[in-house]
């Protein structure tokens, strides 16, 4: 601060102005002020002007290192407009599938795209951002903390990971652990072995999770150490981890508790009037449970309305490879499913689909899914159909496309069946795209012929968002005119069907912007 | 297209971004009926709610259409835009109601430049023009009168107390100045409320900001003592400004490819205020067409940065003529691939100290930089050029900038506030982008 500004902070009042020594006093001859005041601010006026006028930029100053020339080239001036109003407007389902589309056509990003495409927020999207960077994006990223996460090479070194677990906040903690133990299973694991003591109960249920990739025999002992653990978290996930250990002390506990539970098979034969009878499974319940018991299965208490017994049914059988029972008894998924009906059918269905789940046995989906979807709505048929749904991934997609070209002439749909198609994430095969647009028309359609939809929440309208961003990219081109199909219902309907017209009105945008998003950047 | 628009150039001529987006949808041919575009003109009807007739003076951008929308241009001028560079319609000779609406343009021109030597015979008493100018300062000094106490005042109390005061302090001097009529000064002190607290060395700068004020509250006071054009940039500062028409009449006339460097807009108080920044081709001369508008209104004039078009422009009077009118735009626009600005940055402030040593209080300048690399150091932006030589920029993060030049120089058009650089353009790679702060 100069004596000038010093004096005009404390004011006048206070300190007295330097009386010259500015090199503006030359310009002042002559042109007092008519008080120290004034004087004050007009030679603090024409010191403005001076350094204004001199000012002097910095110097050695070294641009940075340019970026490497691109190999890729940019994609077309229209799909930038797309993608750009994609960034601008959160659309990040849609998002992640034209820049699948751009890495999939070889391209990348335009240079401007790329401030925005780096600030996206949403972490699943980030993968497919750092795809279609290019070289001038990777290097942009450098300059900016926020963008550490598309700067970090795929082959990067294990010591600057270990230095990241030492150092930072647990979600980049995570994803240097998820790193190292791609590259170096056992280290990754010793890395949550030295910290473990130190940290607490979240972070530990985080940790563990991380290991579930890349699952190996060395990791027995610390899973195993973990069923112990103070918390039930933490114990859940290591009973889930070992579960899927083929091989482990753990499977074979639990293959032993699941013999007793489901004790045996009869098999179908035919009966004294010679009708045939299916096959029979012989189910145990467990009487009490025991310490080891609780250890191996750990999981929370039923849910309101699910016995006891049933839950320790499925709770024992969730942590068996569901073709173990194949193996066991000789019979097919089909048979074990028919053999299954009587007072636990919901706890057997329940178990199966949890561990149809975790051990992604798919020629148990399709079967076990048209029971579940059967199974009444009470508790017990709940347990299981909640279950169901965790597989809907694995689904095969021509089944559930069969079961949408069954519907009733109205198009109805059951909520069950909505749900399901909810949960199958996208891309959908394109029979099942086609089999959806086709059941939606059938629904638009028959509003004429059948009358409005009753309810105020239909099961198709909880199907559209997921549908939108999940059709597949062949199956759009026809997907046009559907809201013409409510014909006389449009602009003149209730509430209901107001809504129907509402949500028609955003799928059909949608549509449209993926159908520009594949007619620009074509593969 | 002839226009030497690009979609990034149409999206900034619409008023708002959801005029941009709906005209983006109509820029199809299937929203259009027999479009065509002439030498002068670009023309459709489009087909809304009901048809509109749409059309667009290519000399100066100018939107005409016949719908009721109150936003300017309209979603229907900015979709033939879109249109002329998705599917450019075909020539054609331009129906009646297009070649109607040049005609009368021509002449509402043509009376423009007339109605400056108009108004000087019907002016004719001079006697009364100068008792009137009289009267005017007599008032603005009254106001300036009040205000150096007031500025007296803080610094004999210290500029300390300012730091405390609120909006309030400041907006009853802002009124003052209103009323004296001398809006110049109301829009300084606008800028000054925004001092107190900003930075750490918010002192130094009110201080700087207040002496300026005294020096040209002084400078008023000894008009007749000042060189004209000097005394004529001291009243246009004060808010004494020539009317247009005044400047049409007498200002220096420059003929030139003029190049459009870019636009900022800042509001002081309820305007809207655009500046767009204009740099000859072989004058290398700069220039500034100010623009006001009410708030949500719109500006009467669209320029398309990153494009030359010839155009005589008439200077207002001053030390440092700077501020023009735009006489008449011809002739085809085309993109620059470049900029004949400074070749190093040392040379620009070298341009600047004239400036400022001819017009003291100036308070912006133009900046058109050939091939200089923007880069951050730590959250400080800066540009370098080939020597080393480097300035700060101001407004936030530039990192669509940073992308642009990869590294690699730029030429960059900026505003210069005598600290840093406000980007407004950049050309990498012989393209003309807009820059706005950032996103």
């Amino acid at each position: 601060m100069d004596a000038l500004t010093r004096a005009a902070v404390a004011g006048t009042s206070r300190e007295k102005p330097p009386a010259s020594g500015l090199p503006t006093d030359e310009l002042f001859e002559g042109v007092a002020g008519t008080s120290p005041e004034r004087d004050l601010l007009l030679r603090a006026g024409a010191l403005a002007v001076y350094r204004a006028a001199g000012r002097t930029p910095e110097t050695g100053v070294a641009p940075p290192e340019p970026a490497s020339e691109e190999a890729l080239p940019a994609c077309s001036t229209k799909a930038a407009e797309v993608i750009g109003s994609l960034l601008a407007g959160q659309r990040d389902a849609i998002l992640r599938e034209a820049l699948e589309r751009l890495r999939l056509a070889g391209l990348r990003l335009p240079h401007t795209l790329l401030p925005g495409a780096l600030n996206v927020e949403q972490k699943e999207s980030r993968p497919a951002v750092t795809a279609v960077l290019g070289e001038l994006g990777s290097w942009l990223a450098g300059f900016n903390p926020a963008w550490t996460w598309a700067t970090v090479p795929d082959g990067g070194l294990i010591e600057d990971d270990k230095a990241t677990w030492q150092e930072r906040a647990l979600p980049e903690r995570l994803d240097a652990l998820r790193r190292v133990r791609g590259r170096d299973a056992d280290q990754g694991r010793l890395m949550v072995e030295e910290v473990w003591k130190s940290e607490k109960a979240d972070a530990r249920v985080a940790m563990i999770r991380a290991l579930e990739n890349d699952l190996r025999p060395d990791d027995e002992a610390f899973l195993e150490r973990s069923l112990d653990d103070r918390s039930v978290r933490v114990r859940e996930v290591a009973a889930d981890l070992l579960a899927r250990l083929s091989g482990s002390a753990y499977t074979a506990r639990a293959a032993e508790r699941a013999h007793a539970v489901l004790a045996g098979y009869e098999a179908p034969a035919r009966g004294l009037l010679g009708r045939r009878r299916t096959g029979k499974l012989i189910v145990r319940p467990p009487a009490e449970v025991d310490g080891p018991w609780r250890r191996d299965l750990p999981g929370e208490k039923p849910q309101h309305g699910v016995g006891e017994k049933a839950w320790r049914i499925s709770q024992a059988l969730s942590v068996v490879p569901p073709d173990h029972w194949e193996e066991r008894f000789g019979v097919d998924p089909g048979g074990l499913l028919s053999a299954a009906r009587g007072d636990w059918e919901a706890a057997l269905l329940a178990g199966w689909c949890r561990a149809t789940a975790v051990h992604r046995a798919t020629s148990w989906t399709w079967p076990l899914w048209e029971r579940c979807v059967r199974m009444p709505r009470d508790a017990d048929g709940e347990m299981a159909w909640e279950v169901a749904l965790s597989f809907a991934n694995l689904l095969p997609q021509t089944s559930v496309a069969a079961a949408l070209e069954r519907l009733p002439p109205d198009g109805e749909m059951g909520f069950r069946l909505a749900a399901t198609l909810k949960a199958i994430p996208a891309p959908w095969a394109s029979d099942l795209s086609d089999a959806f647009l086709e059941g939606l028309r059938k629904r638009l359609g028959g509003f004429e012929v059948y009358g409005q939809a009753c309810g105020s929440e239909d099961p198709w309208s909880l199907t559209l968002p997921r549908a939108a961003t999940s059709l597949h990219p062949e199956s759009l081109e026809g997907a046009t005119g559907l809201k013409e199909l409510m014909g006389g219902w449009i602009g003149k309907g209730n509430h209901i069907m107001l809504q129907w017209e509402r949500d028609l009105t955003w799928f059909e945008e949608t549509l449209e912007l993926r159908r520009r998003i594949v007619k620009e950047i074509p593969l | 297209m002839s226009a030497g628009l690009t979609s990034e150039g149409v999206t900034a001529l619409a008023p708002d971004a959801k005029v941009a987006a709906a005209g983006r949808k109509l820029g199809r041919l299937k929203s259009w009926q027999s479009p065509g575009r002439s030498a002068e003109a670009l023309w459709g009807e489009c087909k809304g709610s009901a048809i509109y007739q749409v059309r667009v003076d290519l000399s100066d951008l100018a939107v005409k259409c016949s719908c009721p929308s109150r936003k300017h241009p309209c979603k229907h001028g900015i979709g033939l835009l879109f249109l002329s560079l998705e599917a450019p319609p075909p020539e054609a000779p331009p129906p009646d109601w297009v070649t109607d609406w040049l005609a009368r343009r021509a002449a509402r021109t043509a009376a423009k430049e007339r109605t400056g030597e108009r108004k000087e015979t019907a002016t004719a008493d001079p006697a009364a023009k100068e008792k009137r100018a009289k009267k005017r300062l007599s008032r603005v000094t009254a106001g300036l009168d009040a205000l150096d106490l007031w500025m007296e005042d803080l610094v004999r109390s210290g500029l300390a107390a300012v730091g405390t005061k609120p909006l309030a302090f400041w907006d009853e001097q802002k009124k003052r100045m209103v009323d004296a009529q001398a809006p110049g000064f109301a829009s300084r002190l606008e800028r000054l409320s925004g001092v107190p607290n900003s930075s750490p060395d918010w002192p130094e700068k009110l201080l700087d900001g207040l002496g300026r004020l005294a020096l040209l509250s002084e400078a008023l006071r000894h008009l007749d003592a000042l060189d004209g054009p000097l005394a004529e940039s001291a009243r246009s500062e004060i808010g004494l400004t020539l009317s247009q028409e005044e400047v049409l009449q007498r200002g220096e006339t420059v003929e030139d490819g003029w190049i459009v460097l870019g636009q900022s807009t800042s509001a002081e108080g309820r305007l809207a205020v655009r500046r767009t920044w204009l740099l000859g081709a072989d004058t290398r001369r700069y220039a500034l067409v100010l623009q006001f508008a009410a708030a949500g209104a719109l500006f009467s004039e669209s320029f398309a940065s990153g494009t030359k078009q010839s155009a005589g422009l008439a200077f207002y009077p001053g030390a440092y003529p700077l501020r023009a009118v735009v006489r008449v735009r011809s002739g085809p626009r085309s993109r620059v691939q470049r900029l004949p600005g400074h070749e190093t940055l040392g040379a620009f402030l070298d341009h600047a100290s004239d400036a400022t040593a001819c017009q003291p209080w100036l308070e912006r300048l133009p900046a058109a930089l050939n091939e200089v690399v923007p880069l951050v150091d730590g959250g400080h932006w800066m540009v370098c050029d080939r020597d080393g030589v480097a300035l700060s920029l101001t407004g936030g993060e530039h990192w669509t900038l940073l992308a642009l030049s990869g590294g690699r120089p730029v030429d960059l058009a900026a505003e210069w506030d005598g600290e840093g650089l406000l980007p407004l353009g950049a050309l990498a790679g012989g393209t003309y982008r807009v820059l706005q702060g950032d996103e």
